[in-house]
């Protein structure tokens, strides 16, 4: 059997804005250009990796695109990419996941000839290389978004020659932060008798058995938010003459942006100008481990120390904020900073003003009375009401939940000692 | 928190000041103006919160007298540890330090966290204040006042809370209102905006899907449409091509035609007409040109016999050149020979300058002969550098003997100052006992507070004594510490007795629970009787009915129903005789009526026939005129017809009436059946009337109302039977309740007495138990926990007297130990004892003496180091110069063989003997310069002499030259203008040569060519005689005409050809030219031209139709890639995304600015609610007593800018209105307040007053005091004073108040009272 090579990826979600970019608008065109063609490069990254490597086919496990976003131009761009690979004589297996399920919205695109799709039944798919069949792939699409838990029980080997893969979009083990798509053991899938479980959902890279049978989670190809930080990619896996794995997939990068997160500790600093200094060595920080990639960054402040009160001047924050990202602009490529998250605390020590006989002390008791009582904590939804009650705020902004309201209070907190401890404005 | 102690090292007016003893409660500083007092108090300001820094306006105290700026206090708290704060005067206005009782040092936090956080402020307003700070707001607006005052229960000013509640509130605003366009609802603004963009975009997949199915419908037709026009267009081109041909195909219809009218010629010769004019042409030009050579070779021979050659001039000619290329070297050495010469003899004298620059003794020769070589000159350097060398040495061997020299001197000088100071100096004593001193002084501060710890743990056993024989009275007249000692107060014990508590509570609770239960069944038995009375009363008021059984009542309820339908049916069945009846008749009188209608008919026919037949015969006899017989016979005829149609007709009458009458009787006795039926029915029905009536115990006429009637009496008793039978039932039950009331309550009575018995035996046991226990048995058992809870606590400070006993005890060893002590180094020092109120002065004193002299020992040790060391330094001094004398000798020696080495040197070369080596190497340079002199001149003299040679044999060569070729011969000067002469009349010669042999050469040549023409001359003409017989003509004219008709016919064949050539290329290769020439022959090009025409307008009406199709699909290709392109729906996506993380981090923003604000709401109004009121109540306390109840309340709402006070009468004033006095009175109290809240939460500290009653009036003063006194009582209070008054107003209320005088930053006085 001749042996043949494939690459794995998943959740490319073509044409997916960027989520949680503050004040946008500031940005330059070419910044915004980048990130909104980011899902669209790092999918051409794959298209020529495939096309570089001379792989023999292509796994895509699902969420291609958003079918509830109704992008054209993103079932076009994954059209001419698998037609770019079919004109280069390799193959494209393909199955649909909760975000592109088969009864959504399709355009009537005709598929290039070597880009196969499965359908709503489990299907067993034969590849052909030198006239001989080397692997069997099974898989099948979502019909509909929501699917029984029972959905895709019944993968199993079939022949004992071919390399088996099972392609399928599911969360093993009730991966958190995850819906509970298809819900599958990894026994479930070791016991199916298959040989490489090309799995998709999770947006993070995930090895849930590294050996025989291999079951992993390439990730996403472009992280789109802070918490998909750090490359994203796909895996290329090359199967002997013998039908075996030859080592663990290569994952290999395909991003078009990265998304990195940093802290900095601001006690110490005295002064703005060395905040901004040490911020500044931070973005080369970055920059450097972004490589040749443009980057989005979120620096988060930590610390006490005397620039807090600084901070806290919204107009000193947004200066910083502003200046941090002319710098980044001006690198090559760009560090684009989404946001400066400030945790910053005053010198002030709070646990000892806290058993002062005073005013403040009363507050800062107050709030950690509240703090420990999530009923307590429950019932200052009802001060919030006038905004997240306001019909078209409260449509759009997701109810606080106890513990947004326990991180806001620490925010009070050190407002309320800010405020009344701190200079005059 | 008291302060024991003040030390300040040094602080304005303060030195090295001590302050001990400070006691609790009050304690006045008397002091004039100047004495010192604020100082004091600035620095206890400075010594908790640092010292004020250099920038700011305050007196920074500089120490006057000395002494480190700064000191220590000491501060005790109330469990009597001690700590020990020392700050001195630096950066951040000084480190503190705080020693704690257990030896470990600490810093600022610390210190803040042992005294409540207090801050700065709060401790120079509230605790520690002169009249400066209380007179201070009476001059600041009332804004000023609030936020200085509450700054101390605050923790910030109440200004600062509304103003920031304000700024929360205008920032959150800024960021949204329900109905306003601020920042969030911009925000959603935008959103709605991208919403709908991104929906409309949304709408593109369809389009695009509609759009595609568009596209191949129109690329389907436009194929169509294309195919149609390639056919037409395919035809037009075939009509053109045959329009196209239509012309050659005529013309070679035509050619054809006239090549048959020619003769038919073989050949003739090509271009046979332009080659015979050629050839004659040719002929005449060869005539032309052999005219033409002949007048040519006349002229050349003419010119060639005029020319001269000179031929001597040709034959020197090599000579000639020779003498014409050296002419310029020749020019060029006659010009440099005059500078040569002149350089030669410039040289020469300069040379002879430098020789004699060098001396007599040097000539040409020997500064050829003398030796420069480099080793030599390398010798004389070598004895330059030596030589300097050994001067250098001695130079600085001269200089070292000046330095050591000068040392010595200073370290003799240094010597002897020492041992003149060592003389002077007094010597420490000796036989000082120091070690022992100095253990005295270490172990006097423990003696000291061990002496001050012991009266206070005395007073505290003494107190602790009297609580525990207090205690154990209450307990019980016997009881004494070891009866207390004894008693068992273990666990078990309180077990025992909460077991016993609990078993009578037990049996306690059990009888009231019994009592209850008691009562309440007493309570119900009555109930029940009164419920059973009741009904009694009821049945009693309801009539007794006549029938008691539902069943009776219920039968004659069903009898009468059935009398009722029985009436009904008895009803209808007398309708229906009724009607039976009238039928009946209704027969009868139709019976009748028939028989009357056939008697009638039986009896006469009718008149009308024969009547009818008479009025027709007489109409017939007048209008025709008939004859009468005729007439009469016919009427006969007529007539008898008639009759015998009448007869008929009764005849069939009569027996229908009879048919009829027939069946009238059948039916008048089926009416009488049905009458007879009926009559029997109703008989029936009576009969089951009377009946029912019997059942229904009716009479009389039954008729429907009297039934009605009856069934209404029949509904009244049913009604009365039910009434009677409720209340039958009700009594019967409240009988039943009544007896089981009766049985509860027997139980209840039982369950007393149980429970009584119960209660009796647990308190038996608990008697028996105290009676053990060696209580009195009279104890309650709630009671006995109490005891238990008094023996514990008595138990406890049994513990803590003997922990006083102990720490008495081990106190008053320690002081006899240190007694001892002192004891034994007087006696070592032979010094008299001491009684014990002298030791610390005599501790003092051997302290001050112990430093004396350990400062005059180290003195004394100092000067002795300082002098021996001195000693050693001369000596060493000493030998340097006498070191440094040696080294200087050898120098010189060194330089004076140097120089001998050299003078022999000098002589060896040949020098003069003063020549120093300097000398030597510069003549050693001069030589070289001098020889070199004399290599140029050599050289210019050997230039000379070649450039005289050079120009004199050329000037021969001219002379010679010029002799041969008989020239005049030229001087030296003219040897140029000759030169020029021969060459110009060489190349003349030369010239003249070339020509002749030229012209003979074209002589030559003429002649060749002028015989060449003549034989092609004859060559022409043959060719035109063989032209011409080749065109088969005689002459030139009869070959012209044959030319022409020749040249005819091959036009006309070659034009067929054409044609057919055309036709051909229109066909095109491959398709037959035969097929197109044949739809030549069957069309015209009318035909033609209306067939193309046609088929154009279509074609061209298609085309249009294509190409707007065309565009169409092409619009249709465009508006699809740019749908497939369009990046808007992304671009409008990744801005709502944007948008929205703005708007949370909006809402984020605006949640926090809103929680901020409710909860410093809620802490403010917790704060007024449960804090704030003390505060007041206090102050109000305070207040009212200062001013005799004068004023009885005090009002600071917060947030709000006034304070008022209320008077006894109720009169609000607020602090503008009050004297001066009043409102300082007032801002006292408020402290006051203040403190007292302070206290409750932290450790209290100690008060500062300085001269704060200076405006009282004598009774409020007085007032103040008392308030003051009853304050002390809580806290340390330190009053200063510069008014004797005040000490005796003090001293008035209280004589027993400590007060010191304090004068010059030092205490004069001690303890006065």
């Amino acid at each position: 059997m001749p042996a043949f090579s494939f690459v794995h990826v998943a959740d490319i979600h073509l044409d997916s804005p960027f989520v949680g970019l503050e004040h946008l608008e500031e940005a330059h065109p070419h910044v915004v250009e980048t990130l909104r063609e980011a899902t669209f490069k790092a999918f051409d990254t794959v298209i020529r990796l495939c096309i570089d490597r001379e792989v023999d086919f292509l796994l895509i496990a699902g969420d291609v695109y958003d079918a509830a976003d109704r992008s054209l131009r993103a079932q076009i761009r994954f059209r001419d990419g698998l037609a770019q690979l079919s004109e280069a004589g390799i193959h494209s297996f393909v199955v649909h996941g909760n975000h592109d399920p088969l009864d959504g919205w399709t355009t009537a695109l005709r598929m290039p000839e070597r880009a196969h799709v499965f359908g709503k039944d489990l299907q067993s798919v034969s590849f052909v290389k030198e006239g001989e069949a080397v692997a069997c792939i099974h898989g099948l699409s979502y019909p509909k978004r929501d699917i029984g838990r029972t959905f895709g029980r019944g993968f199993q080997r079939k022949g004992s020659e071919q390399f088996q893969i099972g392609l399928f979009h599911c969360n093993v083990g009730g991966h958190p932060g995850h819906d509970p798509y298809a819900p599958r053991t990894r026994e479930e899938l070791v016991e199916s008798g298959l040989d490489y479980w090309a799995l998709g959902h999770i947006h993070e890279k995930l090895i849930l058995s590294p050996e025989h049978p291999f079951i992993g989670y390439p990730g996403s190809t472009q992280g789109r938010q802070i918490n998909e930080d750090g490359p994203r990619g796909c895996f290329l896996v090359r199967v002997s003459a013998k039908g075996e794995m030859e080592s663990k997939p290569d994952f290999i990068p395909t991003d078009a942006v990265r998304w990195i997160k940093k802290d900095l500790d601001i006690s110490g600093l005295d002064l703005m100008d060395d905040l901004l200094v040490s911020l500044e060595y931070k973005l080369n920080e970055i920059q450097i481990e972004a490589g040749q990639h443009p980057a989005v960054t979120r620096v988060t402040l930590t610390g006490r120390g005397q620039l807090h009160h600084s901070l806290m001047r919204p107009q000193d924050a947004q200066y910083l904020l502003s200046r941090l990202r002319q710098i980044g602009r001006e690198q090559d490529p760009f560090v684009w900073v989404e946001k400066l998250d400030l945790h910053t605390h005053p010198e002030v020590d709070i646990d000892l003003r806290r058993q002062t006989p005073d005013f403040l002390g009363d507050l800062l008791r107050l709030i950690k009375e509240l703090r420990a009582s999530p009923k307590q904590l429950s019932q200052l939804q009802g001060h919030l009401q006038e905004l997240y009650g306001h019909g078209r705020a409260g449509r759009l902004l997701e109810q606080l939940e106890v513990e947004d309201l326990s991180r806001l209070l620490d925010e009070v907190e050190t407002r309320c000692v800010d405020r009344l401890l701190g200079e005059e404005e | 928190m008291r302060l024991a102690e003040i030390h300040i090292d040094g602080f304005g007016l303060y030195h090295n000041f001590t302050f001990k003893d400070l006691p609790p409660g009050l304690a006045i500083i008397l002091g004039d103006n100047e004495s010192g007092k604020s100082s004091l108090l600035a620095f206890l300001r400075a010594i908790l919160f640092g010292f004020p820094d250099a920038r700011t306006n305050q007196n920074l105290y500089p120490p006057l007298r000395g002494g480190r700026k700064g000191g220590r206090i000491v501060l005790v708290r109330s469990d009597n540890e001690r700590y020990v704060v020392e700050r001195y005067d630096g950066k951040k206005g000084g480190r503190l330090r705080v020693v704690f009782p257990d030896g470990s040092e600490r810093g600022e936090d610390a210190f803040r966290q042992m005294t409540g956080a207090i801050s700065r402020d709060v401790f120079q307003n509230v605790f520690a204040f002169s009249l400066g700070e209380l007179q201070e707001f009476d001059s600041l607006d009332k804004d000023e006042i609030r936020q200085t005052i509450y700054s101390a229960g605050l923790g910030t000013g109440a200004r600062r809370i509304s103003e920031v509640q304000k700024q929360l509130a205008v920032q959150r605003e800024k960021l949204f209102l329900p109905r306003g366009q601020r920042k969030i609802n911009h925000l959603l603004s935008q959103l709605d905006q991208l919403n709908r963009a991104i929906r409309e975009c949304q709408q593109e997949p369809e389009k695009y899907t509609r759009l595609h199915g568009e596209l191949a419908g129109k690329r389907t037709d436009l194929e169509q449409l294309e195919s149609r026009l390639r056919q037409k267009r395919q035809r037009l081109e075939r009509v053109k091509l045959l329009l196209a041909g239509w012309k050659d195909w005529t013309s070679l219809r035509q050619d054809r035609k006239e090549l048959e009218d020619i003769p038919e010629m073989e050949s003739f010769p090509i271009d046979g007409v332009a080659r015979l004019d050629l050839l004659v042409e040719r002929r005449r030009q060869v005539c032309d040109q052999i005219e033409e050579g002949k007048r040519k070779r006349g002229a050349e021979e003419n010119q060639l016999t005029s020319i001269h050659i000179e031929t001597s001039f040709l034959k020197e000619a090599d000579k000639i050149r020779e003498i014409e290329r050296s002419r310029e070297t020749f020019e060029k050495e006659s010009r440099q020979l005059p500078g040569i010469e002149a350089e030669h003899s410039r040289a020469e004298n300069q040379f002879q300058e430098a020789l004699y620059s060098l001396g007599p003794e040097w000539t040409k020769d020997r500064i050829r002969r003398f030796d420069t070589s480099v080793p030599v000159r390398e010798e004389v350097r070598r004895f330059r550098d030596s030589l300097s060398v050994a001067g250098d040495e001695a130079r600085t061997c001269k200089a070292r003997i000046d330095e050591a020299e000068r040392v010595l001197k200073h370290a003799r000088e240094v010597e002897e100052d020492a041992r003149h100071r060592l003389e002077t100096l007094p010597r420490p004593l000796e036989n000082f006992d120091e070690q022992g001193i100095q253990q005295l002084q270490l172990g006097y501060e423990h003696f000291q507070v061990a002496s001050g710890d012991l009266g206070t743990r005395k007073e505290e056993l003494q107190h602790e004594q009297e609580s525990l024989k207090d205690a154990l009275r209450d307990v019980g007249p016997d009881w004494n510490e070891e009866k207390l000692e004894k008693f068992d107060t273990s666990i078990a014990v309180k077990e025992e007795v909460r077991e016993h508590q609990a078993a009578v509570n037990r049996a306690v609770r059990r009888l009231e629970d019994a009592e209850k239960g008691l009562a309440a069944e007493d309570n119900n038995l009555r109930r029940a009787e009164k419920i059973r009375d009741e009904a009694q009363k009821e049945l009693d008021c309801t009539d007794e009915p006549t029938i008691k059984e539902n069943a009776l009542l219920e039968k004659r309820r069903a009898a009468l129903c059935l009398i009722r339908s029985q009436l009904t049916q008895r009803d209808k069945q007398q309708t229906r005789l009724e009607h039976i009846e009238e039928r009946q008749l209704d027969l009868e009188e139709q019976s009748q009526g028939l028989t009357e209608q056939a008697n009638r008919l039986g009896s006469i026919l009718p008149l009308w026939p024969a009547a009818a037949v008479l009025a027709i015969g007489l109409l017939a006899t007048i209008g025709i005129g008939l004859g009468a017989f005729v007439s009469s016979g016919v009427l006969a005829v007529g007539y008898s017809l008639i009759r015998s149609w009448l007869k008929r007709r009764q005849q069939q009458s009569m027996a229908l009436i009879e048919e009829q009458t027939r069946n009238l009787k059948e039916r008048l006795s089926k009416l009488e059946t049905s009458g007879e039926d009926c009559l029997k029915a109703l008989e029936e029905i009576e009969e089951q009337i009377q009946n029912h009536a019997l059942k229904a115990q009716l009479s009389g006429d039954l008729e429907l109302p009297v039934i009605d009637k009856a069934g209404e009496e029949l509904e009244r008793m049913r009604d009365g039977l039910a009434r009677w039978k409720a209340g039958q039932e009700k009594l019967r039950e409240a009988e039943e309740a009544q007896q089981q009331a009766e049985k509860a309550l027997e139980q209840a009575k039982g369950e007393i007495n149980q429970a009584r018995r119960q209660k009796q035996i647990a308190q038996e046991e608990w008697s028996q138990w105290l009676r053990q226990a060696g209580l009195r048995s009279s104890l309650g058992p709630e009671i006995a926990g109490d005891v238990l809870a008094g023996l514990s606590a008595a138990r406890e400070r049994l513990k803590s007297v003997k922990t006083l006993r102990e720490r008495i005890r081990a106190i008053e060893k320690t002081i006899g130990e240190y007694r001892e002590n002192v004891r034994s180094v007087l006696e070592r020092l032979g010094r008299e004892q001491v009684p014990q109120e002298k030791i610390s002065e005599t501790i003092n004193l051997l302290v001050a003496e112990l430093k004396e002299q350990e400062r005059r020992k180290q003195k004394w040790e100092e000067v002795l180091r300082q002098l021996k060391e001195a000693g050693k330094n001369c000596e060493r001094e000493s030998k340097n110069v006498e070191a440094a004398h040696q080294r200087l000798n050898r120098a010189f020696q060194e330089e004076e063989q140097k120089r001998q080495a050299w003078q022999e040197s000098l002589h060896r070369l040949g020098f003069r003997e003063s020549l120093s080596p300097v000398g030597a190497l510069e003549l050693f340079e001069r030589l070289e310069g001098s020889r070199t002199k004399l290599d140029g001149i050599e050289k210019l003299r050997d230039q000379e002499r070649a450039t005289n040679r050079f120009v004199n044999e050329y000037h021969q060569k001219v002379i010679l030259a010029c002799r041969t070729l008989g020239q005049a011969e030229p001087g030296q000067d003219k040897v140029g203008i000759a030169v020029d002469s021969l060459v110009e009349k060489l190349s003349a010669a030369i010239d003249a040569q070339g020509e002749s042999k030229m012209l003979q050469q074209n002589i030559g040549k003429l002649k060749e060519e002028i015989q060449a023409r003549g034989e092609t001359l004859s060559r022409r003409e043959k060719e035109i005689s063989d032209l011409l017989s080749a065109g088969g003509a005689s002459c030139q004219e009869e070959f012209r005409r044959r030319a022409a008709l020749y040249e005819k016919h091959q036009e006309l064949e070659r034009m067929i050809h054409e044609h057919e050539g055309r036709l051909q290329n229109l066909v095109g290769l491959g398709h037959t030219l035969e097929t197109f020439k044949k739809e030549l022959a069957s069309v015209t090009p009318e035909v033609l031209n209306e067939e193309k025409q046609s088929i154009e307008e279509i074609i061209e009406s298609e085309q249009q139709i294509s190409k707007e199709e065309n565009q169409k699909v092409g619009g249709l290709e465009k508006e699809l890639g740019q749908l497939e392109a369009s990046g808007e729906l992304s671009r409008h996506r990744l801005e709502k995304e944007a948008h929205l993380a703005d708007l949370r981090a909006a809402a984020r923003e605006w949640s926090v600015l809103k929680l901020t604000e409710h909860l410093i709401t809620k802490a403010r109004e917790k704060y007024e609610r449960e804090r704030r009121p003390d505060v007041l109540k206090d102050a109000e306390r305070y207040f009212s007593h200062f001013t005799g109840g004068r004023y009885v309340e005090v009002n600071a709402p917060l947030g709000e800018t006034q304070v008022q006070v209320v008077t006894s009468d109720q009169q609000r004033l607020e602090i503008g209105e009050l004297s001066r006095g009043t409102a300082e009175q007032l801002y006292l109290s408020l402290r006051f307040g203040f403190v007292q809240e302070y206290a409750r939460s932290s450790e209290p500290l100690p008060l500062v007053f300085d001269d704060i009653l200076v405006n009282f009036d004598p009774e409020r003063a007085r007032t103040a005091v008392e308030s003051i006194l009853e304050f002390s009582r809580s806290h340390q209070i330190l009053l200063f004073t510069c008014h004797p008054a005040t000490v005796d107003l003090v001293h008035s209320v209280d004589d027993s108040t400590p007060v010191w005088r304090i004068s010059e930053g030092k205490i004069t006085n001690k303890a006065v009272a």
